[in-house]
């Protein structure tokens, strides 16, 4: 099966919803949501298909000159999160905001289709063209709806930081044509070791830093908490499980291609940065008083803990970073969606100003202190086992002052998430007003705690233990 | 391979950098953001150059034709920078609004 | 000298586990409220039961983790802080044991519940010092105690004992570096407990004292030894855990003995407390006394040994001073929050709880044979010429206490101690959190001057 479906059917649905709204207003929903599980499906063949490796160039042109598309288990496992992620935010936000604004939807499906092409392409300027449609969407995203001047200043600033960062990666891509005159990942792979040393220097540096600014590692990362915090929660929601994972991809696919082979320091310096992340992103979350601004400062550090996974170069590394990339979308669209629900109850700003939520949302509080419980690190859930893999990749590298701060890491987020529980749990004097049921965000909610349970309990089964055994022997990537 | 070529990509893409981190105009912001990628594109396009090329536009007559594949990358990268410029002009009238102010410094509702 | 696994250490720990049960469910059956504590009680008791039994130190560290999780919700009932500080420590401690692990394991091989590596040994003595309370770093105790209800009192001094049970396992061979440890842990523990005014402060220091006498004992690496200090362990919760309860439903009742005329509670509380006093002290009879001499005579001559005899002195002095400070003294009972003692005034009915704990104490000492943890030591048993001494030294520090009375402000006085510096520290964080969240002030130049340095330092970095 051509990778191309992974992004040609949500492409499409982009396309279709206009003449949707204009011709059959009424059947809008029905378009959407046909849509979304054609484009899941889709996701969901297509990482079934490419686990055992796809390599299609488009339009029959040869793998240099032409747009390939490749899928394998790392993209495979990448689609099977974004085929699950997005259509859960698409329920949520479709009841949250309503059908009044069809560009929602629009942009929303191009997020999608974007996205799923980070995670197929084959050569370096795909990859390029896809980042770009990827974050222009997220930008509209963050803004929507333009009535709130937070949305919309968060928006400009992550514009304008992205398009540096795009900028830098352009330049890198472009120098990398400079010296090998070839574009295709598959074919770079083997050229990237004879590239001479300073102009390797300055590819790797462009690309780094482009890279870092999209993935919001510190310290490129001051557009993320103004991003996640601003937009919409279910928005919020999609931004931290999902969109900050396709960079990440990104970032691991070019280091294991290229750099593994060809600059080996990229990796400790990677390392670095990781590591920083983790530091600022918990310390400044302990500090905060709004909660979604806490979230957001919580999925800087949990990008650095994945970054700290990748930066290991190891296959046990690698898994880590994998399960954690699960764990941490589950949790975390979780705790976004239950934060949203919270704050239009109540309709405040501060954490300790929110409470008495366990009387009246009393599952709600639950799936909160589940997901938070299993980001900070709480036996056995997920977060505590990828906690564990992170702990064997950096010991078996020798990695000793990390893995020190990603323990001062569970301590912090315990304190953080405890704070907010805290509030939630404590009495009120006034019971909150149930502005609305949100009954489909609840089974969002209710849909990601089974699925966290599932991940806890998937490291334990015969067949992902076969899995982690074909990861160690290497057998990764083409 | 021109030298000047690069070099002047090179001075336009660094002018950008120092006007994004030493101005103050939101405006002044965009057109900086405009003026590296313009900086990026050129050095993208100079890639192609093949000594005595002509232009790569059919019919050929024998002759080298420059490489067309940074040209395809660069019209692409056009549009990608036209909708960026445009998104950022739109976001500049809002914030307008908002603050009263196009100074960046002034602009730090989201803090701490 | 390596016990095999499951065993009898397993087999002790799940008994004194399973045990523990009633008592506890005796004490706090006042203030259950709605059966939460019922159920978190379970889950501690369950994982409890697991950690003996696993048999990597992967698998010891969930379940510990649990059981330590669980307590702190108990302790969450009353005294949220606590719980709090509580839970950070026991996380930070389960971390740590678990990079430890990490540096011996492999995905497909687990590190066994043994002996370990030179290169992760530090992180493994760290971590379970935290769990033991080893000097240093054991300022998380006293603020714990403070105002817990009993009942987790009694279970946090099982962690501490899962602490030992660690101990026990990681250390087969003699290390002098640990029973110089002990015998500081003991002295100091002692010496603080002294010091105190506060009678759950001196409880909390009279656990860091009995737990230096068990890692005196255990450091020997001998079999004895070993038996020594499980044994003296297991004496240990028994006998603290009866002081826990006779003191915790004695403070109300001093004051109610004057208005309401409670005389026959509160001589009940000082019969047990008196009780687990003697126990915990060594007198003869009890299996308190048995426990130390395994201790005693499981070590020779050497220094460690006289400083544990000063430490046993130490012990009967700080015992003296805490009933005078909870049965005798006027003014007490203040700092127990409103709510605990109403609920304690209301429900003092029958102490269940303690005649559980005190009866398996005077039926050791009384019939040392059942022990057969004591098997290891025969000669003990045999051995009840040298009464006297313990009878003599006994007697000697209590006319030391009545002397020691008359000096003013021995009685209300509180040394200052490690925990304080830990709180003080924190605050030395506080300017770097503050130029933190100067950094993210929202100027967006800023940030690009952030990020630029960044790029020419990943430049420089790349072409070197």
């Amino acid at each position: 099966m051509n990778p191309v479906f992974a992004v040609l059917l949500p492409l499409v649905t982009a396309f279709l919803i206009p003449l949707g709204f204009i011709f059959f207003r009424k059947a809008l929903p029905a378009l959407v949501f046909f849509g979304a599980s054609l484009s899941s499906l889709g996701g969901f063949f297509v990482a079934l298909l490419g686990w055992s490796g796809i390599s299609v160039v488009m339009g029959g042109w040869t793998p240099e000159l032409g747009i390939a598309l490749q899928v394998d288990a790392l993209s495979a496992s990448f689609l099977v999160l974004t085929s699950l992620g997005f259509p859960l935010a698409l329920l949520s936000s479709a009841e949250w905001l309503g059908w009044n604004s069809w560009r929602f939807y629009v942009i929303f499906f191009l997020s999608w289709a974007s996205t799923n092409g980070i995670l197929v392409a084959g050569d370096i300027f795909n990859l390029f063209v896809f980042f770009e449609v990827f974050s222009v969407s997220a930008y509209l995203l963050v803004s929507f709806p333009a009535s709130s001047w937070q949305a919309v200043e968060a928006s400009f600033k992550y514009l304008v930081f992205g398009t540096l960062g795009a900028l830098f990666l352009l330049l890198g891509i472009s120098y990398t044509f400079m010296a090998t005159e070839q574009l295709n990942m598959g074919i770079l792979k083997d050229l990237f070791p004879a590239i001479p040393p300073p102009t390797l220097a300055v590819i790797g540096g462009c690309l780094l830093g482009g890279l870092l600014v999209k993935c919001g590692t510190v310290p490129a990362h001051f557009w993320l908490p103004d991003a996640h915090s601003s937009a919409r929660p279910p928005i919020s929601a999609l931004l931290s499980g999902v969109l900050v994972k396709a960079p990440l991809y990104a970032l691991l696919r070019l280091g294991m291609l290229f750099f593994l082979p060809a600059l080996p320091k990229f990796f400790p310096l990677l390392l670095f940065f990781g590591t920083l992340s983790l530091g600022v992103g918990h310390l400044m979350a302990i500090q905060q008083e709004q909660i979604k601004r806490m979230l957001a400062y919580s999925t800087v550090a949990q990008i650095g803990t994945i970054l700290l996974g990748i930066a290991c170069a190891s296959s046990l590394g690698i898994t880590a970073s994998l399960y954690h990339v699960f764990t941490h979308m589950s949790s975390k669209m979780g705790l976004f969606l239950v934060a949203g629900i919270f704050l239009e109850d109540r309709q405040v700003h501060k954490i300790s100003d929110m409470r008495g939520f366990l009387r009246h949302r009393p599952f709600l509080v639950a799936a909160f202190a589940l997901f938070a419980a299993s980001l900070a690190g709480i036996p056995p859930l997920s977060g505590f086992q990828s906690k564990w893999l992170l702990l064997l990749a950096c010991a078996e590298k020798g990695y000793l002052v990390p893995a020190i701060f990603l323990l001062g890491g569970t301590v912090i987020s315990a304190a953080y998430y405890l704070k907010a529980l805290g509030a939630f749990c404590s009495p009120a004097e006034t019971p909150p007003p149930h502005h609305r049921t949100h009954r489909v965000t609840q089974g969002a909610v209710a849909f990601l705690v089974a699925f966290s349970l599932v991940l806890a309990l998937l490291p334990w089964l015969p067949f992902t233990k076969e899995f982690l055994l074909t990861l160690s022997s290497g057998r990764f990537f083409p | 391979m021109i030298l000047l070529s690069y070099g002047t990509a090179i001075i336009i893409f660094a002018i950008g950098l120092y006007t994004l981190l030493f101005r103050r105009n939101l405006f002044k912001v965009v057109i900086a953001l405009a003026l590296m990628e313009g900086g990026v594109l050129l050095l993208i396009t100079s890639l192609g150059y093949i000594p005595h090329g002509v232009p790569a536009l059919l019919p050929l007559m024998g002759q080298q034709a420059v490489n067309p594949l940074p040209q395809s990358f660069t019209l692409t990268a056009i549009v990608i920078g036209a909708s960026d410029i445009a998104l950022a002009l739109a976001y500049i009238i809002k914030i307008y609004r908002h603050y009263g102010t196009v100074d960046v410094d002034q602009i730090r509702g989201l803090r701490g | 000298m390596m016990f095999p696994l499951p065993d009898s250490l397993s087999g002790i720990m799940i008994g004194l586990a399973c045990f523990l049960l009633l008592p506890v469910l005796l004490c706090g059956s006042s203030s259950f409220r709605g059966g939460r504590k019922v159920l978190i009680l379970v889950l501690f008791c369950g994982s409890a039961c697991m950690a003996p039994l696993a048999s990597t130190w992967f698998g010891f560290v969930i379940w510990a983790e649990l059981a330590s999780i669980s307590l702190a919700m108990l302790i969450a009932f009353t005294d949220r802080f606590a719980a709090r500080l509580y839970l950070y420590l026991q996380i930070a401690a389960g971390g740590i044991l678990l990079l430890g692990s990490a540096l011996m394991s492999t995905p497909s091989a687990l590190a066994p519940l043994g002996p370990v590596s030179e290169k992760a040994l530090p992180f493994f003595l760290v971590a379970l010092g935290m769990k033991c309370a080893f000097p240093l770093l054991h300022f998380w105790l006293p603020r714990t105690y403070e105002h817990a209800p009993a009942e987790a009192l009694l279970l946090s001094s099982y962690t501490a004992t899962m602490g030992i049970y660690g101990l026990l396992r990681l250390l087969t061979e003699p290390s002098r570096g640990i029973m110089i440890t002990g015998a500081i842990m003991a002295l100091y523990g002692a010496f603080q407990a002294l010091m105190q005014s506060r009678p759950r402060r001196i409880l909390a220091y009279s656990t860091m004292s009995q737990l230096g006498f068990v890692v005196t004992a255990l450091a020997t690496g001998t079999l004895p030894g070993r038996a020594a200090a499980i044994f003296f362990a297991v004496v240990h919760v028994l006998s603290k855990g009866l002081l826990f309860c006779s003191t915790e439903k004695a403070l109300p009742f001093f004051m109610a003995k004057t208005v309401l005329g409670n005389l026959r509670a509160y001589r009940r509380s000082l019969f047990f407390f008196v009780l687990g006093a003697l126990s915990m002290v060594g007198f003869p009879g009890t299996a308190g006394y048995l426990a130390k001499k395994a201790v005693l005579s499981s070590l020779d001559f050497s220094p460690v040994f006289w400083a544990l005899q000063l430490a046993g002195l130490g012990t009967m002095l700080y015992l003296c001073k805490l009933g005078h400070v909870v049965f005798f003294a006027p003014s007490c009972g203040e700092e127990f929050p409103e709510k605990t003692r109403q609920t304690l005034v209301q429900s003092f009915s029958f102490p269940g709880d303690m005649i559980l704990l005190g009866t398996p104490l005077f039926f050791l000492g009384m019939s040392p044979e059942s022990a057969f943890i004591l098997s290891f030591s025969p000669e003990i048993l045999r051995n009840w010429s040298s009464l006297g001494i313990p009878v003599l030294l006994l007697g000697g520090s209590l006319g030391l206490f009545f002397l020691l009375r008359k000096i003013p402000g021995f009685l209300m006085c509180s040394f200052p101690d490690v925990d304080l510096l830990a709180y003080r520290a924190c605050f030395l964080g506080k300017p770097g959190m503050e130029a933190l969240r100067k950094m993210h002030s929202g100027k967006l130049r800023l940030s690009f001057a952030f990020f630029g340095a960044a790029l020419v330092g990943i430049f420089f970095l790349f072409s070197l």
